[in-house]
């Protein structure tokens, strides 16, 4: 199998603060409605304790990305090292993609109606550097790995509130927010 | 104004062409000066020379489609009221303090953030740096304010007119300037002038603005059906 | 190409006189009129280049930040990795410095407003900005023989060093009005003022060093992103963190212990666990015999009058948990506490802070890495104030400046005679949104002749304004910065020309007073002109090269510099009291009417009428009432919610989402519900921010009660915000 990069994203660093989402927004000067990375808090229910705990994410350069599947005019290529990649002199704006990517990643860009999505800042990552998001967080909350050769004890393919991973092999792992102990008045 | 031969409106007997190319450019010419000026915040000192060079509209606009016969009948119905109140209407408009309910700016409605200096405003800078010109406080002021882009334009259509009239170097240099033009038009003004002068029609408190947005409108809607 | 330029436009118009007369044909002699366009130079500035930038926030962090521009633009800004406390990377509202330099809506032109508070606003030049501005001051000054109606009020919209040129540009027409103290954390500088002398603090690198680390009411992970960083690296090395909050904060979501305190009891948790300490000898006696005075008092204090059981149930927390906190505190070492400015917002924040701060001094841990009591500093703030040492024009009579208390601004100027206060100088501040009783300072603003506000954008102040005067961002001019928590210095190059016609305010300062000089020669001392680079320079001293161990201010300009000098605050023991000893017991504190040991002062109640507290503390997503009406930001996030406990929410029949009104005999606001555990059972909590389409502000409701001290080292008491009693309604 070769490579699958991916990233590895822990919200037990996360403090919630969207640098990761202004530092992508910043760096490719975004139109205000795309998020190409986005902070999704994640329900108090569903800990034990009500706590405020995020889940950063952008796309997920699935193994078996719907978006490519379903693309009618072949916008959609995934790379060696596993980056889909959208293309959008291809892009005729249907929105099939939309419809079909479980974790809503890509995105309609009203001003020149076409798709818009996160490639992991390939033009980066061939040069040796840092995503934006990755080199934008403060607290090294988000990394690119190989999902194929990763293999840290801890790390889960899901945390509450994200779609079932199996549809389409997405390749992001989480370390999982841990919750401190709390002594509390609500008893 | 003396018209040389080559603009005469007959030459021997048979219809100039040039002439009716003359006659229409003089009208655009008028035109964009006045919008020029306009938008740079001129003409708002003296309302009552506003008025009368709004009145004159009448004489050299033919009304040809529904936004020019709106725009140029509002006109006649300017009240001296709203012209005492023109100044903040245009303020609320097209200046500040607050948020500009029509900003003039080219890349306020192209960009895809609607902020300022963006790639839009690049790409009039070196169109204007094609024609050997740039923008007396560049950087400062954005390259693609509207007032610019008309002053710009009235700029090209003087040369072409310039040239028509003294047919220097043959046509090549009114061609030239036709073309700088038309393609001005297409890439910079087409593309987003007409929400701009919606956006004027829907928030203006006095026909003044108004009226200048909707004959803005109908001068456009002639024009992108003209140009090839 | 015909590019001739006619310079005469009056001949141009009139030579057009057989063609209409406001429309330019003109006759074939003259050339096209150019206004707005000219010839073309050469081939322009379409190189990359990379700047040094300061942020000059009101925030702990206030990063280096690089510009990088292309063709006079700035693409986008980055973190400058040449700080070990930037590391490289910004924050939210940093990475979206671009939409606030280039936004459509900021205020591009002087303007002036016929009639306060009308909208009807009309475009002026500068030079008649400046005329009226200036006709106005010295019709003032000639009316009441002097300068006092004229009231500057400024504070932390901008801390960058120059913007102090404000002050010296009102130093420089006369003794003037100010707005004097400080909203913030006045009552906390106090105590440790009392306590040590003054405020210092370790480095915030430091934090690494920690072994046990309390963060008491701060929220580093939305206040101090930075920060948040090294205490992370601290508990990845074996650090034990304890968050004590009265709201379960985003950083207390990483605490490994939070500890949910009744709100403004801080100092009986303090004083319970300096109880347990003194009873099971976890003192550090010889450091106290050494360092300390008064200690002996403090003891005898607390033996005498404080118990576990009484702070149990005052704090709300079990005797069982602040016992094992005062043993782990007392006997890990080095332990450190990060005292936060929301702790000391009530009104007895300031006894509060004395007491966490007596903890520190008995456990010895003061003046160690790793250790101590974390709250600000200032030592790195030794310039020159060039800019703000201006001198009054000659025959200026009277003794000196008025202060205005800054904390019940509206109520005291309302209230000023002697003379009156007349007019108002707006900068760096917005208190018609960020001030208590809004209704009042509307009252103080409505009673003014004339009101100036320098501003970026139109907020609640500038609406209530008569002219106000666009002004620069960070890029747009030079400054130097440094920060009340890192120990960084920071130069701010220019990177970008000014916007449309803002203008920086020391340039603001010297064109008002070549005006002034114009009109009534010797009448303002500010220098008329000089380069903005310059004066930046001239804010350094050999003291400043030696702190930062550079040779000129201009060395800035390849990277940024660190203080040289101890990053461990009260090393050696050597405080700066009368006494040069830690003082439990000071007389200080008692001539400014406080008792001189860190004692227990009533917290305020809630009332039956008003049975909720209001906590209003900062949002992550802005610094007061810049940045949140940003669009980047909106699409985050566009609305303020007040966050209710679940069981609370039951009582009022309140569900998520519903609109709930919040009020009290002051005012009230109206916004959506946020259905939440994160807030304690007695309290609802609302982040303080500026939704630009919005009409929210908390302050409707906020009360300008005085906290407990402030006026030792700041010149007035702060403001108890988190104070606030309220009640809540569905709607």
């Amino acid at each position: 199998m070769g490579k699958q990069l991916g990233f590895l994203v822990d919200s037990e660093r996360c403090i919630g603060c969207h640098s990761c989402e202004m530092a992508c927004k910043n760096y490719y000067q975004l139109h205000p409605s795309l998020r190409r990375r986005k902070v999704h808090p994640i329900q108090e229910n569903d800990y034990s304790m009500p706590e405020r705990n995020y889940m950063s994410l952008a796309c997920n350069h699935c193994v078996e990305p719907e978006c490519m599947r379903v693309c009618p005019v072949g916008a959609y290529s995934k790379r060696d090292d596993g980056i889909v990649m959208h293309d959008p002199s291809r892009c005729i704006g249907c929105k099939m993609c939309i419809m079909a990517c479980p974790y809503q990643v890509p995105q309609f860009d009203p001003e020149v109606k076409k798709v818009d999505k996160c490639k992991m800042c390939a033009q980066l990552i061939d040069k040796g550097e840092k995503p934006a998001c990755v080199a934008g967080c403060p607290m090294e909350a988000i990394q690119i790995i190989d999902i194929t050769s990763f293999n840290k004890y801890g790390a889960v393919k899901l945390l509450p509130g994200f779609p079932n991973p199996s549809i389409t092999k997405p390749s992001v792992r989480f370390i999982k927010p841990t919750i401190g102990k709390q002594i509390r008045r609500d008893k | 104004m003396t018209i040389r031969n080559n603009l005469r409106q007959t030459v021997a007997g048979v219809p100039n062409p040039k002439y009716d190319l003359f006659i229409h450019q003089q009208t655009l010419f008028k035109f964009w000066s006045f919008i020029g000026k306009y938008y740079q915040g001129e003409l708002l000192q003296n309302t009552d020379l506003l008025h009368t060079t709004l009145r004159e509209f009448t004489d050299f606009i033919k009304p040809r489609n529904p936004k020019l016969v709106e725009g140029l009948e509002l006109i006649s119905t300017i009240t001296n009221s709203e012209l005492q109140n023109v100044i903040f209407d245009y303020n609320q408009l097209f200046i500040g303090p607050d948020k500009l309910l029509a900003p003039p700016y080219e890349s306020a409605y192209c960009s895809p953030e609607g902020l300022l200096m963006q790639d839009e405003t690049l790409a009039v800078r070196s169109f204007y740096f094609k024609a050997g010109l740039e923008v007396s406080n560049k950087g400062q002021i954005p390259d693609d304010h509207l007032g610019l882009e008309a002053e710009f334009l009235a700029y090209l259509l003087w040369n072409q007119r310039i040239s028509l009239e003294e047919c220097t170097v043959g046509d090549n240099d009114a061609g030239t300037f036709q073309q700088m033009y038309s393609q001005f038009i297409n890439q910079h003004i087409i593309t987003w002038i007409f929400d701009h002068c919606n956006d004027v029609i829907k928030h203006s408190t006095t026909n003044v603005c108004r009226a200048i947005a909707l004959i803005m409108y109908g001068v456009l809607d002639l024009e992108k059906h003209c140009l090839v | 190409m015909d590019k001739k330029i006619s310079f005469n436009r009056r001949t141009f118009l009139k030579g057009a006189a057989a063609a209409s007369a406001g429309l330019a044909i003109g006759s074939s002699t003259s050339s096209f009129n150019l206004t707005g366009l000219k010839p073309a130079d050469a081939a322009g500035d379409n190189k990359a280049q990379v700047f040094r930038n300061a942020c000059p926030r009101n925030c702990y962090d206030t990063c280096a930040i690089l510009s990088h521009v292309e063709d006079g633009v700035i693409k986008r800004v980055s973190g400058d990795p040449g700080s070990t406390y930037t590391r490289g990377i910004l924050c939210a509202k940093g990475f979206s410095y671009t939409r606030r330099v280039y936004s459509p809506d900021r205020i591009k032109y002087p303007m002036r407003q016929k009639g306060r508070g009308s909208g009807n606003w009309q475009r002026i030049s500068w030079n008649e900005a400046y005329t009226e501005i200036a006709e106005n001051i010295l019709k003032i000054k000639k009316e009441y023989g002097s300068t006092l109606p004229i009231c500057l009020d400024k504070y932390s919209g901008n801390f960058d060093i120059m913007h102090y040129g404000i002050e010296g540009m009102m130093s420089s027409l006369g003794y003037t009005s100010r707005a004097t103290g400080t909203p913030c954390w006045p009552a906390g500088i106090d105590a440790q003022t009392f306590d040590m002398g003054t405020i210092i603090s370790n480095d915030p690198e430091d934090l690494v060093n920690s072994k046990y680390l309390i963060l008491w009411g701060v929220n580093p992970a939305w206040t101090s992103v930075h920060s948040m960083y090294f205490v992370k690296e601290a508990q990845e090395k074996g650090c034990k963190v304890v968050v004590i909050d009265p709201v379960l904060t985003q950083t207390a979501s990483k605490a490994d212990l939070y500890l949910q305190i009744k709100p403004s009891t801080d100092g009986a948790l303090a004083l319970g666990m300096a109880r347990y300490i003194l009873d099971n000898e976890l003192y550090d006696g010889n450091w106290l015999h050494n360092n300390a005075k008064g200690y002996e008092e403090f003891f005898g204090y607390v033996k005498n009058n404080i118990t576990l059981e009484w702070a149990a149930d005052k704090t709300g927390l079990p005797k069982a948990v602040i016992e094992q906190l005062a043993r782990e505190y007392a006997t890990t070492k080095p332990a450190n506490i990060w005292i936060g400015y929301g702790m000391q917002r009530h009104t007895n924040g300031g006894t509060n802070v004395r007491a966490i701060d007596a903890l520190a001094a008995i456990t010895g841990n003061i003046g160690k890495s790793g250790g101590g009591a974390q709250y600000a500093h200032l030592q790195t703030w030794g310039f020159n104030y060039h800019a703000m040492m201006q001198n009054p024009p000659e025959g200026t009579e009277g003794g000196g400046d008025r202060a205005i208390n800054m904390n019940n601004f509206a109520a005291e100027v309302l209230a000023a005679e002697d003379p009156p206060i007349k007019m108002l100088w707006l900068a760096c501040r917005n208190p018609m949104a960020q001030d208590p009783e809004t209704s009042v300072m509307r009252k103080a603003f409505e009673a003014m002749d004339f009101v100036v506000t320098v501003d970026q954008f139109m907020n609640a102040t500038v609406e209530m304004s008569d002219i106000v005067l666009p002004t620069t961002t960070l890029f747009e001019a030079p400054g130097v910065n440094v920060s009340y928590w890192h120990w960084w210095l920071y130069l701010n190059e220019q990177a970008i020309k000014p916007m449309h016609e803002a203008k920086n305010d020391i340039t603001i300062a010297m064109e008002l007073s070549a005006k002034l000089n114009e009109l009534k020669p010797g009448s303002c001392t500010f220098p008329t002109s000089g380069d903005l680079e310059e004066w930046v320079g001239k804010e350094f001293n050999d003291g400043i090269y030696q702190m930062f161990g550079i040779n000129h201010w201009t060395d800035l300009k390849k990277g940024p510099a660190k203080a040289k000098n101890s990053q461990v605050a009260w090393k050696g023991g050597k405080f700066q009291t009368p006494s040069d000893k830690y003082e439990f017991y000071s007389e200080e504190a008692e001539k400014f009417g406080h008792h001189p040991l860190p004692i227990y002062v009533e917290e305020l109640k809630t009332t039956d009428k008003y049975p909720l507290r209001c906590i209003s503390p900062h949002w992550k997503l802005n610094i007061h009432s810049q940045f949140q009406n940003l669009d980047w930001m909106e699409s985050i996030n566009n609305e303020p919610r007040l966050e209710i406990h679940p069981s609370v929410a039951k009582e009022y029949g309140i569900k998520d989402g519903d609109s709930v009104k919040m009020f009290n005999d002051l005012g009230y606001i109206i916004l959506p519900a946020k259905i939440t555990g994160t807030v304690p059972i007695d309290t609802v909590v609302t982040y303080e921010a500026w939704y630009k389409s919005k009409d929210f502000n908390v302050n409707y409701t906020v009360k300008a009660i005085p906290a407990d001290m402030g006026k030792k080292a700041t010149g007035m008491p702060g403001i108890a915000f988190h104070d606030n009693f309220v009640n809540i309604e569905k709607v």
